[in-house]
């Protein structure tokens, strides 16, 4: 039993939930500044497309994310507000390519309604105060002085109490806001307001307009000249302002994002939840509004926030579908549209569902979400490392080493592969038929063991050998030149580029040192590769025979090393290649745990290769492979391409509509989903849900059962009963009838895929929404409304089974989530958190045992081993609670004790057991639980379940850790890391960030001297310690 | 180029109406900030309509006329006949620890001053005095008198957001101003109103509760021994402390009682949108929309004339006569109206509609207060019994409204008129309470047969009848003007 826990990102998250643009890292630049959730990425505008230059976390969740420039700049500066009601203001400094906090605070009031609507902040255009609105009623103003420094803020009574949306207007002498409300009657209307900044109170404003649409939910501001507000509601867009008042009817939508297009503000885009880009145009003569037009442009994904860049290029940030960047074309395509999409950035989120399975059957598991919604939606497959997609393979014993060579210098293209033995050399080579076929170079030496080869300028190619380097005609492949080696010296280790050739030759003698500041033990077998260069910067990367690499960096102009670092490639000796892909370089490192070595962010970067022992591996860029890699393991030579090179490698398979609960199937070798369709082709939103069944290896749809109307699927399981060999899909639904607030229907459909096919076995109606489905004894464990059902699969006389009830449990507000682990049974109440029940079988019946009396609104839940159990909860909190059988009270016994708190920050949706990650017997990580988690905002998470003596040890390596790394912004990390929800804050207990501990990798070498010294543990040592846990995701 | 500005996040389409089921689905998608859908799920008309009973809180020996939660919400403060403060574990149902208050009547108010870790708590008492009971962490227990009134202090309030501030009204008539930093009391003003034609006699008006508007703490709103609820400016009241000068921004009646002599006031409530709900002795309940443009009167002597006189929307099927009852909102945005009634039952209706969408067995007779926890929709109650009862949304198959409930309500809307000519004074229902305290004996548990609901509605219609003759009596002993208070 282990309360400590380990919470760690797989996958960041990929939700955009802000955008911006402006002049951030020069007065030159145009950046384009994206927040996703609790990141925030800054990005150039280049002649090249988006150029990504800062991805870093802030501790909060940001609520807003604003460009200003203050009087006198000449860039803007970034105002970011967390949920937590904390601010900071970032500037940009040029020399360093850093964030520097220019201001930072704390906007919570003590008593205050925390708004419903989302928190609003806003900056005046013209500089002259910040606007917050986070209470009920509440309007808090932070003024700057004349120098654009913040002063002190300051509260504003604000008579609207159900505030929409709330906006600064252009052109006012006075600082002035226009708030978009709701009364009692729920009527919508907008009103104005001057800030008078000396009474600190509000002003009567220009002018007010009432009763809007009644789905008004967003205002834009209109600059200078023409000034005013546009309201876009779900029927009518509306110009208002002290002259004017214009209104068009729209197709009916919901607006959720806009880019302004012109500075003039005379042109807007406006993106709907159907995913529908529109331009909005405000037609004027002379500063006077006389119209509205819109006119359709084409579909993107569903857009939360667009950002107009330059030149009709588009950024489109989603929170349902992958991000893109746009080009609006002059012309429209064949389709109408005028929407070209030039590039797509991956989204998760949001992950409603997932499941972890080991598709390839590796030992390591992948996890398939359901992603996205509406048109957006649909399935990934995340999976940890790098895929080789096999085009060739040749069974080959006893490869010793691998060379692409190119039959003239200028050919684009790979023609042969020398393969090396022990005793002999053979060529391979693409034929007519792009077929691999063995063929020879007459130049080289054939009956001996290659230790070397590379092409050479002048249509010349080298190979070395243990005795000799020969040159040879890459046309003729006759011999041209040969160094022999002299008498009683061989050749150990040989590189080379396209002019020279490096022989380096190991002396044993005593007193033998390196010429530089590095120093390199343990050096039996060193393999050295030299000038790697990645994003600009040179390393040295050296091999070790027992599976380690250091690194360093290196000063080419000097020769100096500095930054040592040490890391485990495995436990076998390493032979090192590079290799080029999409432009970019990268090293392979080939051992019995092969990885990639590559650049992001200026930081080198570890992805392991989905393969085992690979023992030689070789770029081979031949014309019918294009950027295609040979690899040597054992009896097998494979030619094969390269997913791309990242840690986790996402597959998106596109659905088309929304696959809301997911589960697999061993032993039909197919996904079950519950998907449902959006048809907005039909006079109104309408929906079809379904029941849909996958092949696990190409995920197209085998078969299909549709739900009845108003049938919700809920929850969907794979299992089998007793006394029954079959395994089947059940489905778990619910009717959601209009009239009622909550279902008091629903099914248990029972399912066997045969022949391909759903075919429905049996079905049991429910007094209520089935909201989750367990395997449990044998039987079927339904939670349905405020219950918990036992079925058993019951033989009937006819020779078919039905679900017939045993017993239940009732009390829940909504048992919403239900895991099983023997005759126990962990209940998460949407209100009540987690409770414990336990099944008698003799009695058949379900009892309490024992619940958690705090009152958590519960989003997930899991049970980590006998005795701990894991939730999640609304206000984006981790917590475990703990059985206490041995207390000595009843009501000690009945109490579930709260043994860990956490804020991560994220709501999350599932938790699965299961690892991203290839369990190695030999490693120390291999051994350690772990839960997997997924998130809204597309965040992929591991919880890992530690011993106490290495939770110790990390507390203190997370403490200072603290010290050293500071939040962007001035922003806390303990702060952001206790628990807290709207009745209590505490600090967080036996849970530690695996972010921040795993980020000492990426500290320099002064800084980790410094926490080597306080933990009085040597760097080498924390590294490894550290570089383990990374294997843990 | 200009900053182009994007829209933040994402906003709420907040069109369609609530549903629960489609809810938790928006919840997981992030369409739904999980803050807002707490909130609209607690409001739910099925999470009220599941109101049962939890558990009863037993410790007092005494009827309890006072409950409080703290500000996380996971201790109840409770007072009692017996003089005893207890702090509660009500999830757990144990008793935390209890102390004495040092008073020497009925305790009628409890109140946690907030932000000091609820370790000051202030107390009210028949007696009239305002006592302070200031906790150890050793669990030492300091009581000490603040302030007394002449007459009961039914109700206390604290300004919002302060650990040091309060105000407290009696039947003196009298507010009173207090700051623990100085432990100072500070008579504001006493309240009056003028009675028939004759504007140059003032009559104190004997006060039964005060509330603060949280929208605009300096408003406070008092009601008491006449018609009108009156609502004043703190930040007047102090400057006129000196001159004794009774002035209030706005005054709240119900057009039909303008005038009647024989209703009082016994609860006041705000509600976070600045409306007053106000509850009258065997008459309804009433709820006040705001009116902004409201002026404050130039003396006391107009200030009938300046009093607004509103369509209120009007809540009933209870009754309330025999006790100082105080009235509530309950909901996360207080979508619902709260009371306790003389025939035993607490009642929830809509705010919005005024539809009784709730009937619990409270108390044998009685249910006096209830107070709504600060964060969930759970519910403490305490009426003529000597425990505190809690309410919690409960998976128990249960009608919301009892199959007799307009037998519930006619009964007591009989009773209501019956009573209607009949004048009630402190005094009488200081009686009263006296009466019901023999009957406790007599007390016969109602929760596990729903069939007797009908037979104790006889029992107490014939106490009832009974009380009627006890009044003839008690108006032969007290001669004179009925609205006279002896304690001046």
């Amino acid at each position: 039993m282990t309360i400590w826990n380990y919470v760690v990102t797989a996958h960041k998250p990929t939700n955009v939930t802000h955008s911006c643009v402006g002049n951030f890292t020069s007065p030159q630049d145009l950046n384009l500044i994206i927040a996703k959730c609790t990141r925030i990425e800054i990005h150039l505008l280049s002649p090249q497309g988006l150029q990504p230059m800062l991805d870093v976390p802030i501790y909060g969740r940001i609520a807003t994310l604003e460009l200003f420039r203050p009087h006198g700049e000449a860039q803007d500066y970034l105002f970011i507000a967390t949920e937590r009601y904390k601010f900071c203001v970032l500037q940009w400094d040029s020399e360093t390519g850093e964030l520097v906090t220019r201001a930072m605070g704390d906007v919570s009031d003590r008593i205050g309604r925390p708004t419903d609507n989302g928190q609003i902040g806003i900056i005046d255009p013209d500089c002259r105060l910040i606007g917050l609105h986070l209470y009920d009623g509440l309007f808090k103003v932070i003024p700057f002085d004349n120098k654009g420094q913040l002063k002190e803020a300051f509260n504003i009574r604000l008579e609207e109490l159900q505030v929409l949306d709330i906006k600064f207007l252009y052109g006012c002498s006075k600082p002035t806001i226009v708030v978009l409300y709701q009364d009692n009657k729920d009527a919508r209307h907008v009103k104005t307001y001057e800030v008078a900044l000396k009474d600190k109170d509000f002003v009567e404003g220009p002018w007010s307009q009432n009763n809007l649409d009644n789905g008004a939910d967003l205002l834009i501001p209109v600059p200078p000249p023409l000034c005013g507000v546009l309201i876009i509601g779900e029927e009518t867009i509306v110009y208002c302002s002290a002259n004017a008042f214009k209104a068009i009817p729209i197709r009916p939508s919901i607006t959720k994002a806009y880019g302004r297009v012109d500075p003039d503000g005379s042109r807007y885009l406006l993106g709907d939840h159907t995913g529908l880009v529109s331009l909005l145009v405000i037609i004027h003569e002379k500063e006077k509004v006389t119209g509205l037009k819109i006119e359709p442009l084409g579909e993107t994904s569903i857009a939360s926030t667009i950002s107009y860049l330059d030149n009709a290029f588009v950024y489109v940030g989603s929170s349902y579908g992958d991000s893109q960047l746009i080009k609006l074309n002059l012309q429209p395509d064949a389709k109408g549209s005028y929407v070209e999409v030039l590039e797509r950035y991956v989204n998760l989120g949001p992950i409603v569902d997932f499941c972890v399975v080991d598709l390839e059957r590796q030992g390591q598991g992948q996890v398939v979400t359901c992603s996205g919604a509406y048109k957006d939606g649909s399935l990934r497959v995340v999976r940890n490392g790098i895929g080789i997609n096999e085009q060739a393979s040749v069974e080959l014993q006893g490869i010793k080493g691998m060379w692409s060579l190119r039959s003239s210098t200028d050919d684009p293209f790979d023609t042969f592969l020398v393969v090396s033995f022990i005793s002999e050399t053979r060529i391979l080579a693409m034929n007519l038929e792009d077929e691999l076929e063995e063929t020879e170079i007459e130049g080289f030496c054939s009956q001996v063991q290659t230790l070397f080869c590379h092409d050479a300028v002048h249509n010349q190619l080298v190979q070395v050998t243990s005795s000799s380097v020969r040159l040879v005609s890459s046309t003729t492949r006759d011999l041209r030149n040969e160094w022999h080696a002299p008498s009683g010296y061989s050749v150990n280790v040989a590189t080379a580029n396209a002019t020279q050739t490096i022989s380096v030759r190991i002396f044993s003698l005593p007193g033998s040192e390196s010429h530089h500041k590095g120093t390199i033990r343990n050096n039996r077998r060193e393999i050295i590769l030299s000038s790697c260069a990645f994003e600009g910067i040179s390393y040295l990367l050296c091999a070790l025979g027992d599976g380690h690499l250091l690194n360093f960096m290196l000063n080419t102009s000097t020769g100096e090393l500095t930054d040592r670092k040490k890391v485990s490639l495995g436990t076998q000796p390493i032979t090192l290649r590079t290799f080029s892909s999409k432009n970019t370089t990268h090293v392979f490192a080939a051992s019995d745990r092969p990885t990639v070595i590559y650049s992001s962010n200026k930081k080198l970067l570890y992805s392991n290769v989905n393969l085992k022992e690979v023992s030689h591996m070789c770029p081979f860029n031949s014309a019918a492979f294009p950027d295609s890699l040979a690899i040597a393991k054992e009896g097998e030579l494979t030619i094969g391409t390269i997913d791309d090179i990242q840690k986790l490698h996402i597959r998106s398979i596109p659905l088309g509509e929304h696959a809301r609960r997911i589960c697999h199937q061993e032993q039909s070798r197919t996904f079950a989903i519950c998907s449902l369709k959006y048809n907005p082709a039909s006079g109104e939103d309408s929906e079809m849900h379904f029941v849909r069944l996958l092949d696990d290896q190409t995920f197209e749809f085998i078969s299909t059962y549709s739900l009845d109307t108003y049938e919700y699927g809920c929850f969907i399981i794979s299992c089998s009963f007793s006394d029954d060999n079959n395994v089947y899909y059940c489905v778990g639904t619910a009717y959601v009838l209009p009239e009622e607030m909550e279902p008091t229907k629903g099914r248990i459909l029972v399912f066997a895929v045969e022949d391909g096919k759903l075919q429905l076995i049996a079905e049991k109606e429910t007094k209520g929404a089935v909201y989750c489905l367990n395997a449990f004894n044998g039987k079927l464990l339904a939670a349905v409304g405020q219950k918990i059902q036992l079925y058993k699969w019951v033989l009937r006389d006819d020779g078919t089974h039905e679900l017939q009830s045993e017993c239940g449990h009732h009390g829940h507000i909504l048992a919403l989530y239900v895991q099983t682990r023997g005759d126990f049974i962990v209940v998460g109440d949407l209100m009540k958190s987690i409770s414990l029940l336990i099944y008698k079988h003799e009695e058949g019946a379900i009892e309490e045992r024992a619940r958690d009396y705090n009152a958590n609104w519960m989003s997930a839940v899991e049970i980590v081993d006998d005795d701990i159990y894991l939730g999640a909860e609304n206000s984006f909190n981790l917590f475990t609670v703990r059985k206490n059988s041995e207390g000595a009270t009843d009501e000690e016994r009945g109490r579930l004790e709260v043994v860990g708190e956490y804020h991560l920050g994220e709501f999350v949706n599932r938790f699965r057991h299961g690892s991203l990650v290839m369990r190695l017997p030999d490693s120390d990580v291999g051994q350690i639980p772990t839960v997997i988690f997924g998130t809204i905002n597309g965040v992929i998470g591991v919880i890992a379940s530690l011993p106490h003596e290495q939770y110790v040890f990390l507390e203190k390596l997370q403490s200072n850790l603290r010290k050293v790394i500071k939040g962007v912004g001035g922003l806390s990390h303990e702060q952001w890391r206790s628990f807290n929800n709207e009745k209590k804050t505490v600090e967080a207990r036996n849970f530690l960030d695996g972010d921040l501990i795993e980020s000492f990798l990426d500290l320099n070498r002064s800084k980790m001297d410094e926490i080597s010294k306080a933990l009085d543990v040597s760097v080498e040592e924390l590294c490894k310690r550290v570089e383990e846990l990374t294997r843990l995701h | 180029m200009e900053n182009l500005h994007s829209h933040r996040g994402i906003t709420n389409a907040t069109t369609s109406p609530p549903h629960g089921f489609t809810d938790i689905f928006r919840r997981e998608l992030g369409l739904s900030h999980p803050n807002s859908f707490a909130r609209r799920f607690s409001a739910s008309e099925v999470l009220v309509k599941s109101l049962d009973l939890y558990g009863k809180l037993d410790g007092h020996e005494g009827c309890v006329n006072a409950v409080e939660f703290n500000s996380t919400g996971d201790i109840l403060v409770s007072g009692s006949d017996d003089r005893q403060i207890m702090f509660w574990n009500w999830e757990s149902k144990t008793k935390l620890f209890a102390y004495p208050s040092g008073h020497t009547d009925n305790i009628f108010q409890t109140k946690i001053m907030p932000f000091t870790d609820d370790c000051r708590i202030v107390t009210s008492a028949g007696d009239g005095q305002i006592r302070l009971g200031l906790l150890w962490e050793d669990g030492r227990v300091d009581t000490t008198m603040l302030g007394k009134h002449h007459g009961c202090v039914y109700k206390l309030a604290v300004e919002p957001g302060s650990a040091h501030i309060f105000y407290s009204s009696g039947e003196d008539g009298f507010i009173q101003h207090f700051d623990l930093r100085s432990n100072s009391a500070t008579k504001l003003f006493c309240c009056s109103s003028s009675i028939g034609n004759n504007k140059q006699t003032l009559s104190k008006v004997g006060l039964n509760s005060i509330v603060i508007d949280c929208r605009n703490p300096y408003y406070f709103a008092i009601g008491g021994s006449d018609e009108y609820a009156r609502v004043y400016d703190m930040r007047k009241c102090q400057w006129d402390s000196a001159r004794n000068s009774d002035r209030p921004v706005n005054t709240f009646c119900p057009r039909h009682l303008i005038g009647s002599n024989n209703v009082h006031i016994t609860g006041l409530a705000y509600s976070s949108f600045g409306e007053l709900l106000v509850s009258y002795n065997d008459e309804l309940i009433y709820l006040f929309e705001k009116n902004m443009h409201s002026d404050s009167s130039p003396s006391s002597a107009t200030s009938e004339d300046s009093k607004n006189i509103h369509e209120a929307q009007v809540y009933s099927g209870h009754r309330n006569a025999q006790t100082i009852k105080g009235v509530n909102f309950f909901g996360p945005n207080d979508e619902y109206v709260l009371s306790g009634s003389d025939c035993g039952h607490i009642f929830i209706w809509k705010k919005k509609e005024a539809k009784l969408v709730r009937l619990m067995v409270g108390d044998q007779h009685v249910v006096n207060q209830h107070e709504a926890h600060p964060h969930i929709p759970i519910l403490a109650t305490c009426g003529i019994e000597k425990n505190v009862k809690i309410w919690a949304p409960l998976g128990n198959d249960i009608p919301p409204l009892p199959g007799n409930v307009k037998e519930i309500m006619e009964t007591n809307r009989q009773g209501r008129e019956d009573r209607s000519q009949v004048t009630l004074t402190p005094d009488v229902i200081m009686h009263v309470l006296r009466l019901q305290r023999r009957q406790t004996l007599a007390y016969i548990e109602r929760r596990h047969n729903r069939a007797d609901i009908v037979s104790d509605e006889e029992d107490a219609e014939g106490y009832l009848l009974g009380f009627l003759d006890g009044d003839a009596s008690s108006e032969e002993d007290y001669p004179g003007n009925s609205r006279d208070c002896n304690i001046s």
